[in-house]
């Protein structure tokens, strides 16, 4: 995304403007998700409950996630406007068409799950999540830039009532999909290194799930880093994953820990009061 | 009384065996195999051929067994069909198998259950290896022996070399398949690709081209550019992966061969895995007394498994039964009963009853085209496609007061209509010869009309436009006008060309960065280099044509200066420096083969795209006279032996031939008005509407707008018509600066195609009646809107656009396919009961359980 279109999309389309918008939201979502994570895992280490700006600070995500669906449903529903058909003809279409659908389908995950009610630890998942989320988003707009926006015609074949139902349901079942995809690798991490932390698997063990784990995350890295470097796809596995890595096991130490630490504490200190 | 057995002497029962995952799975897969051999066997019995002998007898036999072994061991068939392992197996190898038939690429007309790679087991090695390690030639295409082929298959029999090239054609889609898929898979998201750079100078050309029609066009037009540029080394480099690869590839593909991969879905060991799936399913639901089945907790599964059953049963009656195939109709042929059987000419399938094709028609996408004048754009215009409403801004300008960017051209569509009428358009001279509106010089001929020659019908010729010339039909006398005064103009349009002069070709070549086309004029035997490719100019003719059937090509005999100009093409041999390969390509004016990509995408170099303009008034042929006006010169007429006639207006035109032209009117300044009817509104949805099928011109009424939201605002309104008649489809801006071409766009795929069908039956005395199927919006086809008739399904499949009368019809008999939608809905139905209704209802009995406790 270029930034200087801000300041003049005269000749941008109605579409291509709500979905630079919805950029604008996914990364200051990303950046609120990241804001949240921290006042998330305090909260956590301290043991305490959220109240006053910190409480507001954590709901500002979902206001960004509500708000980046309705922005990349304007921008689809003007790209139909504009191309007079149901707009999922052409690859940038259905992926605009895509991210809509990964928005939606984590807006009805956050509320179905609900995370957040369940504390601050579990709140941080949900927060990862939909960090993820956005940043998805953003990099297929990316994507998307590399791709032809022309106007193509509907052949004969599409031209059916079936075609918007159709679409509709492949594309949200990929999204939906997806969003399953994030959150199994997240619960998979904060599996992994739990277990890893306490010790249970043995060392050969944690060295098969740290590579496989490095590799799927190096795959999402490379996947991230297709639009700043252009190098071979083996050290783009490779050179991901320790960071990958580092970035769980903090997260471990730091949140589960201090849990962990937060609840023994109380533990002790009820102890001791009733003594 | 006996005494009892002594507890210690009793023999105790052998333990159950257990089956586990594995144990399942290698079961599954020895049935699988068992079920391969049998179908195979089955399949050459004479059951199916019609022909019994004693093989047959043994097969009988060996069934009765089966079936008998099968009855005794009821209990261990039970068991294992029963057991979960069996159950986890049966659905993960069936998901392998249905994977499998997607990664392996499967070969051509795979749905034919008789296709098959052809055995070239008898073929000697080194011959087989030489011809298969050699570079793809154009003539492996063929499924004869011709000229062309590889001297290594000099040394078979016809029949041997006809499946040796089968062999080949299937192996290298499957190693070009093979290879692409795995070259994406060492890339992913574009990852060591390589990358296009576009020439400095085709950089400025898209940046004057994003002034004309914005960033958005230029920005789509860049990525086109590269993504063709970058095409070339990736199919390079996927090229180079099959020859690197070629014994491995070759390997897998005869191993996927020998075990049916690449035709899974149609193989016997996919149908045996099916059928063992089903009887699992089937064993495992109907367990237990018929009271225990169907309870509420187990409605909805139940449900799901019948329709899973019922979905199987379907697909086993589709193998059996299914044929499919295209009817080859026409608007002026008969009632046909016969189409080719799975695509192939070689497969004539009869049907129960004849079709006949009542109506037709392709209609192609209202596109509007603006060009400028002053621009040198050889690349194609931007094309807009119309709807009502639609608005386009183009012709970019910074604004001076906002500091931003503001179309000074933009085009609403006020309406389309389907078929328009152009009537006469009125021309008059222009009070003034510099009066901005007018056309400029344009001189009106009258040309007689029937065999008496009572009425006339008019004849507009343009000087100095691509309009400026009239020829005679039977090509015995060619006209250009030009407009201006004395002989030294005349002589310049006599001049003769050199000796096989044909006009100019347009070539461009993607791979170099030649994306704008450069124009060579060209004659019989030119040989021009360009680039890495020689191309030579071998044959010409000026009126290319197919037989009725479209397949090959009827000569005209005549010389080249004889034939009429009417559909002309010319014949080029292209050859690449260091190249094996030497195509030889057909260039016809009247297809643009670039704009068609699947033509493109056919020739060998595909990269080179060729144009053809051919010269009517340059190349060898009848007289040419130059009829010439001017601004103070009476009219007169100059003919090849130099001879000048004045003519007066009104006057007869002393030419050759049996045609009168007399010169009706002449203009120096010419202003017209169109005159443009709309007889019917643009055609919208899918139901049936005779406008459809009307040859009229299409309409459109534009509002052209320039200056938008400036004071200089001019605003006005024009009807358009898809035809050139009266110069219907153009519009010119008054100062001259722009122009708008409206048309059908014939390039990609159509709009709509639709055909109406008729059922037609014998009356026992040999003549064909019209069976009464119902009304017309009952019998007309779309590609997705289908009818039907004694269990054939006929819908759209193709068209020609040099066959306007022929229509593709696809024919699908397949009693399957109820059975197989009936066990969905069931599914779905299943579902429902299993996931909403069954919750809702424990629910509320549970909440009247507690209420009444």
């Amino acid at each position: 995304m270029n930034f200087a279109l801000f300041f003049d999309w005269s000749q941008i389309q109605a579409s291509g403007r709500w979905s630079d918008v919805t950029d604008l939201l996914c990364l200051a979502g990303t950046l609120t998700c990241v804001l949240s994570v921290v006042v998330h895992a305090r909260a956590a280490l301290r043991g305490s409950s959220l109240s006053g700006p910190a409480r507001i600070a954590t709901r500002v995500p979902i206001l960004a996630l509500v708000l980046s669906v309705v922005a990349m449903g304007l921008s689809v529903w003007q790209r139909g406007l504009e191309v007079n058909h149901f707009p999922s003809q052409t690859m940038s279409e259905v992926l605009q068409m895509f991210s809509l659908a990964v928005l939606v389908s984590m807006l009805v995950l956050h509320f179905a799950l609900g995370l957040q009610r369940r504390g601050s630890g579990w709140a941080i998942v949900d927060d990862v999540m939909m960090g993820i989320m956005f940043v998805g988003v953003y990099f297929t707009h990316r994507y998307i830039d590399t791709l032809s926006t022309a106007q193509r015609d509907l052949p004969p074949a599409l031209q059916s009532y079936w075609f918007p139902p159709h679409l509709s349901a492949l594309i949200f079942s990929y999204a939906t999909m997806a969003v399953a995809a994030v959150v199994a690798l997240v619960w998979f991490v904060t599996r992994f290194w739990t277990a890893v932390y306490s010790g249970t698997p043995g060392l050969a063990k944690k060295l098969v799930a740290f590579v496989a784990l490095s590799s799927a995350l190096g795959a999402l890295g490379a996947c991230a880093l297709r639009f700043g470097l252009a190098f071979e796809w083996v050290p783009a596995l490779l050179l991901p994953s320790l960071p990958a890595g580092l970035v769980a096991w903090a997260f471990v130490r730091g949140v589960l820990d201090g849990r962990l630490a937060a609840a023994r504490a109380r533990g002790a200190s009820s102890r001791s009061s009733s003594a | 009384m006996g005494a009892s057995p002594e507890p210690s002497s009793v023999e105790r029962p052998a333990p159950r065996f257990r089956w586990g995952f594995a144990s399942s799975a290698g079961m599954i897969l020895l049935l699988v195999v068992a079920g391969q051999v049998v179908g195979n066997v089955v399949g050459n019995s004479g059951f199916v051929h019609g022909d019994l002998g004693w093989r047959d007898a043994i097969l009988v036999a060996f069934a009765l067994c089966a079936s008998a072994f099968t009855w005794l061991q009821r209990e261990a068939v039970l068991r294992f069909f029963r057991s979960m392992h069996t159950g986890v197996a049966l659905v993960a190898l069936s998901l392998v198998a249905v994977a499998l038939g997607v990664l392996v690429p499967q070969i051509d007309g795979f749905e034919d259950p008789e296709e098959r790679v052809p055995s070239v087991a008898d073929v000697p090695a080194v011959v087989l290896d030489e011809y298969l390690a050699s570079p793809g030639r154009t003539a492996d295409q063929m499924r004869g022996r011709t000229p062309a082929d590889h001297p290594a298959l000099a040394a078979l029999t016809n029949e041997q070399v006809a499946r040796v090239k089968g062999y080949r054609r299937h192996l290298d889609t499957f190693k070009f398949a093979e290879a692409y898929f795995l070259y994406h898979l060492l890339h992913p998201y574009g990852i060591g690709m390589p990358e296009a750079g576009l020439p400095p100078q085709v950089e400025e050309g898209l940046v004057r081209f994003g002034q004309r029609y914005g960033k958005e066009e230029q920005g789509n037009r860049e990525k086109q550019m590269r993504q063709a540029i970058g095409g070339q080394p990736k199919s390079a480099a996927i090229t180079q992966f099959t020859v690197d690869h070629h014994d491995g590839l070759r390997a897998f593909f005869d191993l996927s061969t020998a075990l049916h991969w690449n035709r899974a879905y149609k193989s016997n060991w996919f149908a045996a895995l099916l059928f063992l799936l089903a009887t699992g399913v089937a064993l495992n639901t109907f367990r237990g007394p018929p009271r225990a089945w169907l309870t509420l907790r187990k409605a909805g599964w139940l449900t799901v498994h019948v329709g899973i059953l019922v979905m199987l049963a379907g697909g086993f009656v589709s193998k059996l039964k299914t044929n499919r195939g295209v009817l080859q109709l026409d608007l002026n042929e008969a009632p046909q009963d016969v189409y080719w059987g799975y695509f192939d000419p070689q497969k004539p399938t009869r049907m129960p009853f004849h079709v006949k094709l009542d109506r037709f028609a392709r209609k192609d996408w209202p596109t509007l085209q603006v060009g400028f004048h002053a621009d040198q754009f050889t690349s194609r215009l931007p094309e807009y496609t119309l709807w009502p409403g639609r608005e386009i801004g183009i012709d970019w300008v910074r604004d001076e007061a906002t500091g931003k960017d503001r179309p000074n051209l933009s085009f609403r569509v006020k309406a389309l209509a389907e078929r328009a009428h152009v009537g006469t358009p009125r021309f008059w001279e222009a009070e003034r010869r510099d009066d901005a509106e007018g056309l400029g010089p344009l001189l009106e001929l009258s040309v007689a009309q029937g065999g008496d020659g009572a009425s006339t019908r008019p004849v507009l010729l343009k000087p100095d436009s691509p309009n400026d010339l009239y020829a005679d039909p039977a090509w015995t006398w060619r006209l250009r006008v030009v407009y201006g005064e004395g002989d030294e103009q005349i002589e310049r349009q006599l001049v003769q060309e050199k000796p096989g002069y044909l006009g100019w070709l347009d070539i461009g070549i993607l791979a170099q960065g030649h994306v704008e086309p450069r124009r060579e004029p060209i004659a019989l035997g030119d040989v021009l280099q360009v680039g890495d490719y020689t191309i030579t100019v071998a044959e010409a003719t000026a009126d290319f044509r197919l037989d009725e059937q479209g397949k090959s090509e009827v000569r005209d005999s005549r010389p080249l200066a004889e034939q009429p100009p009417r559909n002309p093409g010319v014949w080029v041999t292209l050859k690449k420096r260091g190249g094996a390969e030497t195509e030889r390509r057909l260039v016809l004016q009247g297809l643009d083969a670039e704009t068609h990509q699947a033509l493109q995408g056919r020739y060998t170099y595909k990269e080179v795209g060729l144009k053809l303009a051919w010269d009517p008034w340059g190349i060898d042929g009848p007289p040419r006279y130059v009829l010439q006006f001017g601004p103070d010169a009476a009219p007169r007429l100059a003919g090849p032996d130099g001879k000048r006639t004045e003519i007066a207006v009104g006057a007869p035109i002393p030419l050759p031939g049996a045609e009168r032209i007399a010169l009706a009117r002449l203009f120096h300044n010419a202003r017209y008005e169109k005159t443009i009817e709309f007889l019917a509104p643009h055609v919208e949805g899918p139901h049936f509407d005779a406008d459809f099928y009307a040859t009229d011109p299409v309409g459109l009424e534009l509002e052209i707008v320039q200056g938008p939201g400036t004071p200089g605002e001019r605003r006005q309104t024009v009807r358009l018509a898809s035809t050139d008649q009266g110069l219907s489809n153009l519009w010119q801006s008054v100062d001259g600066g722009f122009y708008v071409r409206f048309f059908e766009n014939q390039a990609g795929f159509p709009f709509e195609w639709r055909s109406v069908l008729s059922i037609w039956q014998p009356d026992g005395q040999g003549e064909l009646r019209q069976v009464d199927v119902g009304p017309e919006h009952d019998r007309e086809i779309r590609v997705n809107d289908y009818f039907f008739h004694g269990g054939y399904r006929f819908f759209q499949t193709n068209a020609d656009p040099e066959r306007p009368t022929y229509s593709g019809i696809g024919v699908v008999y397949d009693p399957g396919i109820p059975i197989v939608l009936f066990g969905m809905y069931t599914i779905i139905v299943g579902t429902i009961l299993a996931f909403l209704l069954r919750p809702i209802a424990e629910a509320y009995g549970k909440r009247r359980t507690e209420t009444h406790a």
